[in-house]
């Protein structure tokens, strides 16, 4: 019986890794900049997201998935930032896709917004999401996205604002 | 067309040229079913530990146990009959009087620590609270001041994921050990030092309350001895971490909203 629930559980999860793995590491992509640090963290959610399975198969995983990503964005940030602290400055490595300009325009502007605000930008930008849905995810009042996003876009407009467009068609 | 329409079209150019790269399903799988596997295993031990009558011991250490502070601008209630109250009395934190010295080895070193009532409300609440779960060796009630189980953000170690706790158990029973838990008292039982940080990119530098002093950004030479004089680490270790041009020991950080971020020590 416990094997047949061990088989039942993977076979589940096995479907929505397939179905959820890459969106999740692209969606960590545009949260890092880092396309290796992106695959770690949508790994270790993937892991996390199994290891919690009997209790959130039942909703839809994919959320939960996204605020584990966020979640260890901010904590892979704290601890980076510690260690710089304590660390010799080193070379940062070479990065294929921050070659290429459409990615790198946006990834640039985005890396100047405080993480929670920019998980708010991704989710609703690219993934799509409605306010409400935002909070959720984030297990962050309402009022306090409607902020964040109000805020993000401030700062991002300037950067991202095509130069040749006339400020009167821009929201 | 409106900048929120160019947002969501940048995203959908830039999504276009990200390669695609899979995930590996064999090595995710693997790990994920052997962590759940230590977490079952983990479970089924402790509930045998229970039985064996351990309950008994663990109750006993239980009803020794202070109430944890309450949050900052609610009254503590914690019950009369409480044998030790985190309340700093005198301007002093005070070890319950009967802790299992052999549990850990904050335990073993308990002794009264200032209460630093300098330090802002929540700050304090959240120091006395650590101090207190040291000295019973509560690694659980530790593991709630991280806010991981809410899905906080704190760091304990730059190579390990998954529960502090069983990762300061560890290295607490290992031969040679860490006394983690002494460290985490001593280092809280030294000067702070209020330092501004960048936490979140683009979000402005924030307060940090930081233990020791030594780890600070601009340490002076009497936050360096003080660290030899705690007894948080050797002059050699000292000697070699000067060396290096940085603090490496243990260091904790608190918020001023009462968050705990870290406590961690290396690089």
């Amino acid at each position: 019986m416990a094997l047949s629930r061990t088989r039942d559980r993977d076979a589940e999860f096995r479907a929505f890794f397939a179905a959820e793995a890459d969106r999740l590491r692209r969606f960590a992509l545009f949260l890092t900049g880092d396309d290796d640090i992106a695959k770690d963290l949508a790994q270790e959610a993937m892991v996390r997201v199994y290891r919690s399975w009997s209790s959130i198969q039942n909703q839809d995983p994919g959320p939960y998935a996204r605020r584990t990503v966020v979640n260890l964005v901010r904590s892979q940030h704290r601890r980076s930032l510690l260690r710089r602290r304590y660390e010799k400055p080193r070379r940062e490595g070479g990065d294929p896709i921050a070659r290429i300009e459409e990615w790198d325009r946006l990834a640039q502007a985005l890396k100047t917004l405080p993480s929670i605000r920019r998980a708010v930008v991704v989710l609703k930008y690219y993934e799509d999401m409605k306010e409400a849905d935002i909070a959720r995810v984030l297990d962050r009042p309402l009022g306090s996205v409607k902020s964040d996003l109000h805020r993000a876009l401030a700062k991002l407009r300037p950067l991202l604002e095509d130069s040749d467009r006339k400020p009167g068609g821009v929201a | 067309m409106t900048f929120d329409d160019d947002l969501r079209q940048a995203f959908r150019r830039a999504d276009g040229v990200i390669p695609r790269r899979d995930l590996d399903w064999d090595a995710t799988i693997s790990r994920a079913r052997r962590e759940r596997a230590a977490r079952l295993v983990a479970g089924v031990v402790v509930g045998a530990a229970l039985l064996a009558g351990v309950a008994f011991a663990t109750q006993t250490m239980l009803s020794n146990r202070p109430e944890p502070l309450p949050p900052a601008g609610e009254t503590s209630e914690a019950p009369s009959s409480a044998p030790a109250s985190p309340t700093p009395s005198a301007g002093l934190l005070e070890p319950p009087p009967e802790v299992d010295s052999g549990s850990c080895s904050a335990a073993r070193e308990a002794r009264p620590v200032d209460a630093q009532e300098e330090l802002p409300e929540q700050v304090q609440h959240m120091r006395a609270n650590i101090i207190f779960a040291a000295w019973n060796c509560d690694y659980d009630e530790l593991e709630k001041y991280t806010g991981l189980t809410h899905g906080e953000e704190f760091t304990y170690s730059f190579g390990e994921d998954g529960n502090p706790s069983a990762y300061w158990k560890r290295l607490e029973a290992a031969d040679p050990g860490e006394d983690v838990t002494a460290a985490l008292v001593t280092a809280l039982a030294m000067d702070f030092k209020k330092e501004k940080i960048d936490l979140e990119p683009g979000a402005g530098p924030e307060t940090l309350y930081i233990w020791p002093r030594a780890s600070s950004s601009m340490p002076t030479e009497a936050d360096w001895q003080e660290v030899v004089e705690a007894g948080l680490h050797s002059q050699r270790e000292v000697d070699q971490m000067r060396e290096y041009g940085h603090y490496l020991g243990y260091r904790i950080g608190i918020l001023p909203n009462g968050d705990w971020i870290y406590y961690v020590a290396g690089d």
